[in-house]
């Protein structure tokens, strides 16, 4: 790494990065636990995570400024392995999730990203937002009273302070306010300590203790297939927003091996799996973080801060959690696309609600992405199929007719192309002029292969113009540039 | 020498970079080289601005982040856009009073060290005033240290008044590395016809007392006026004190030889040096 690079990232803006750090690092606290507690884990398994998650990613992330930890988009994929297998398969599929992420960004699959659209990141991200919400309201169901008092006044402190400062996190402000109210008040509503451990010493370095078969990786393999996919695209979809906020450039590529080193170690240091998370990273541009030292800050602060505050910490009620989550899925949502609903295309509402449907039923975000990339493939080839155009014209000797092709040529427009000819007219011969065309697969060839056929069947004779030109598109990753000769229909 | 190496003067708008531009174009006649002013907008608005530590994501967060970042963008680039051109064309016109070979402005966005050290194969010296805020706040040293470490040019940090040498003093710590740039050094245009006060700071009398020796014979080879002394104080006080006795108006010495991660247990004597010197320092990289 050179001296600018040290500079740049780590040493550009220490003051601004320290305090982004702490922000971050108090607003990850109730997050960790929360989406502890949606995977089914103790809340240390979600606090190791972030911590080890965040400081990692600080060194080998390629986007500086964007926080990593325990995520709720990778939560949701656990919860069914915790449930059937427990804590150390989970523990397993962290370590091979991070070797595959790894894997991926040495092949370069960040490149994959241009083919997931504007609709589908936003369908990913409100799908997110209902998830995180949808996962608070067992907290909110059979509850007394004072349940949804407290919940409630969170909300009013967590929105209301920033109008008076914003000098101190209001989720902070929220947590330590409500837990000093139940304490005080002597309430017997549910804490962090009933949902399970919390960290009482630094994370140490263990083997998952599984057996190490053929089976246990027909168990996880799916699992870490799942939460690579899951964890790279939040990773990336964050990663970009970064980019856009701070307007300057990040390492894909970089950032997929970061996220795979951090999630090995992670898995080693008995934490879930985690990846970059959109809430946090916005908050952390917001209150000023730009370098890697704001992400290394927020990690061993949060550490630090749960190890030694342990047992206050497992004092605060369950409720105040909620506030703070229903503020961040809240804020995920991507509010400006229902409205844009209206003005918007039909196919990218489409495609948005598409994604958010398939994720919100399968609670599994690949799944959604996967419907909503190949929705937008769908309706991008249905809308470049229409630029097509066949204009033709008869010889003042009505003995010849030519026909000229424009546009785009391929499957999803070679039906209409084959359509665009008339074989019962009576005449000698006809001229296809398709250099204004372009051929882009085999069915389009074939289409026009059929087309001469049926002239000739009627006793047509078939002429082609332009036909290199037109079908030099078909010439993709076989590298065959130089087929200037290769006149597929030659034989015609 | 280098025909496209330049003179680079970092103008900072918050001083005006007057003195810059004056000892820069003096600079670039002298050396029969090209100037070029140069200023940097850094794009860091967001970070000016009072901090936002509320930790809550509001509506739309994204989007509303966005929006403020660019209004607040736009607003300031457009301003400091009108005064940067501003500044540098009235600069331009008093460099030409010096009559250097060529002068050129360049206004970028970015990030100044970034800017310097990707055009440092270019840079044969780069001039930077010492900003009167930067100086009272005591952060003088960052980005003159940042510039030295990334280009590894020479670099005249210069106070308000244009002040060609006629007096310097020489800080020379006898390291072979610093040696040879002493040579070069005498045989530079730019302290033609000055007088040379080397001092040597070491708590071995002897050494420093050979290397003394040393440095006035070879100076004194290439026809440079010399005198000298041997001092056993900290460096920091010694040259300080060289500097009054002999009135002298430039420092010339090495800079920034530790490694840049040490500066947060030793302070830097180059750092140091700086906040306490009132005269010109020409800064040559270790």
């Amino acid at each position: 790494m050179s001296l600018q690079h040290i500079r740049q990232d780590w040493l550009s803006n220490i003051r601004h990065d320290t305090m982004a750090g702490l922000v971050v690092a108090l607003a990850l606290i109730p997050e960790a636990i929360a989406f502890s507690i949606i995977a089914g884990v103790d809340p240390k398994v979600g606090l190791y995570a972030s911590f080890s998650m965040a400081t990692i990613i600080a060194f080998a992330g390629g986007r500086p400024a964007m926080i990593s930890a325990a995520t709720g988009a990778m939560a949701l994929v656990i919860a069914s392995l915790v449930r059937d297998h427990g804590l150390q398969y989970l523990l397993a599929a962290t370590v091979l999730t991070g070797v595959l992420q790894m894997l991926a960004g040495w092949a370069q699959l960040g490149r994959l990203m241009r083919f997931v659209s504007r609709s589908v990141v936003t369908g990913f991200v409100n799908a997110l937002a209902i998830l995180i919400f949808a996962a608070q309201l067992p907290e909110l169901t059979n509850v007394t009273w004072h349940v949804y008092a407290m919940t409630g006044a969170g909300l009013a402190i967590i929105y209301g302070l920033p109008r008076l400062t914003t000098a101190v996190p209001s989720p902070l402000v929220t947590i330590v306010v409500l837990t000093i109210v139940a304490i005080a008040m002597g309430l017997d509503i549910r804490t962090v300590g009933d949902m399970g451990e919390l960290p009482n010493s630094l994370p140490v370095f263990l083997w998952p203790d599984v057996p190490l078969n053929f089976e246990t990786l027909q168990i996880i393999f799916p699992y870490s297939l799942t939460l690579m996919v899951v964890g790279l695209l939040e990773s990336l979809m964050t990663a970009t927003i970064i980019d856009d906020l701070t307007d300057t450039k990040s390492d894909k590529n970089r950032e997929c091996v970061g996220q795979g080193a951090a999630n090995v170690a992670t898995g080693f240091l008995g934490g879930m799996a985690g990846c970059a998370m959109i809430g946090q990273s916005v908050i952390n541009v917001k209150s000023g973080g730009r370098g890697r030292l704001s992400t290394l800050v927020a990690g061993v602060v949060l550490l630090i801060l749960v190890v030694f505050l342990g047992d206050w910490v497992s004092r605060i009620p369950m409720a105040a959690l909620v506030a703070v989550m229903i503020m961040v899925s809240i804020g995920t949502f991507n509010w400006s696309s229902v409205m844009q609903m209206r003005d918007h295309p039909k196919s990218s509402t489409v495609v948005m609600l598409a994604t958010v449907v398939v994720t919100v039923v399968t609670h599994d975000l690949a799944k959604g992405v996967l419907v909503g990339v190949l929705a937008s493939g769908f309706f991008f080839a249905h809308k470049v199929g229409q630029i097509l155009r066949v204009r033709s014209s008869a010889t003042p000797d009505g003995l010849s007719r030519v026909y000229q092709v424009s546009g785009q040529v391929f499957f999803a427009s070679a039906e209409r192309f084959s359509q665009s000819f008339d074989f019962q007219e009576v005449i000698d011969t006809v001229v296809i002029d398709v250099s204004k065309a372009h051929f882009w697969d085999i069915t389009a060839v074939s289409a026009l292969d059929k087309v001469v056929m049926k002239f000739k069947r009627e006793g047509t004779s078939v002429e082609i113009q332009g036909l290199n030109e037109a079908s030099a598109t078909m010439v993709d990753q076989f590298g065959t540039h130089d087929k200037d000769d290769a006149d597929i229909l030659s034989a015609h | 020498m280098n025909q496209e190496s330049k003179v680079i003067a970092c103008i900072d708008v918050n001083d005006g970079g007057v003195s810059a531009t004056d000892h820069a174009a003096w600079a670039a006649q002298r050396l029969s080289l090209e100037l070029e002013l140069l200023h940097i907008i850094e794009r860091h608005p967001s970070l000016t601005e009072e901090q936002d530590h509320s930790g809550t994501l509001e509506l739309n967060a994204q989007e509303s982040l966005m929006e403020k970042f660019t209004s607040a963008e736009e607003a300031r680039s457009r301003t400091e856009r009108e005064l940067a051109r501003q500044l540098l064309s009235e600069l331009r016109h008093r460099a030409l009073a010096f009559e250097p070979p060529a002068v050129d402005v360049r206004l970028r966005h970015g990030d100044l060290e970034e800017t310097i050290e990707s055009h440092a194969a270019h840079v044969n010296l780069l001039v930077i005033g010492r900003n009167s805020q930067a100086e009272q706040t005591g952060r003088i040293g960052q980005h003159v240290e940042w510039l030295v470490r990334l280009a590894k040019r020479p670099t005249l940090v210069v106070g308000p008044k244009f002040q060609p040498p006629e007096r310097v003093v020489l800080a020379f710590d006898g390291s072979s590395a610093m040696r040879q740039k002493v040579l070069n050094w005498a045989a530079d245009p730019l302290l033609r016809g000055v007088h040379v006060h080397v001092i040597v700071v070491g708590k071995d009398v002897a050494k420093a007392q050979s290397v003394c020796t040393w440095a006035t014979s070879s100076l004194q080879s290439q026809q440079v006026a010399v005198t000298s002394e041997v001092a056993t104080t900290t460096p920091v006080q010694a040259i300080l004190q060289s500097v009054g006795d002999h009135d002298a108006n430039w420092v010339v010495m090495g800079a920034y030889s530790h490694a840049w991660w040490k500066r947060w247990f030793v302070q830097s004597n180059t750092d140091l040096l700086l906040k306490a010197l009132g005269v010109t320092a020409y800064l040559i990289p270790a």
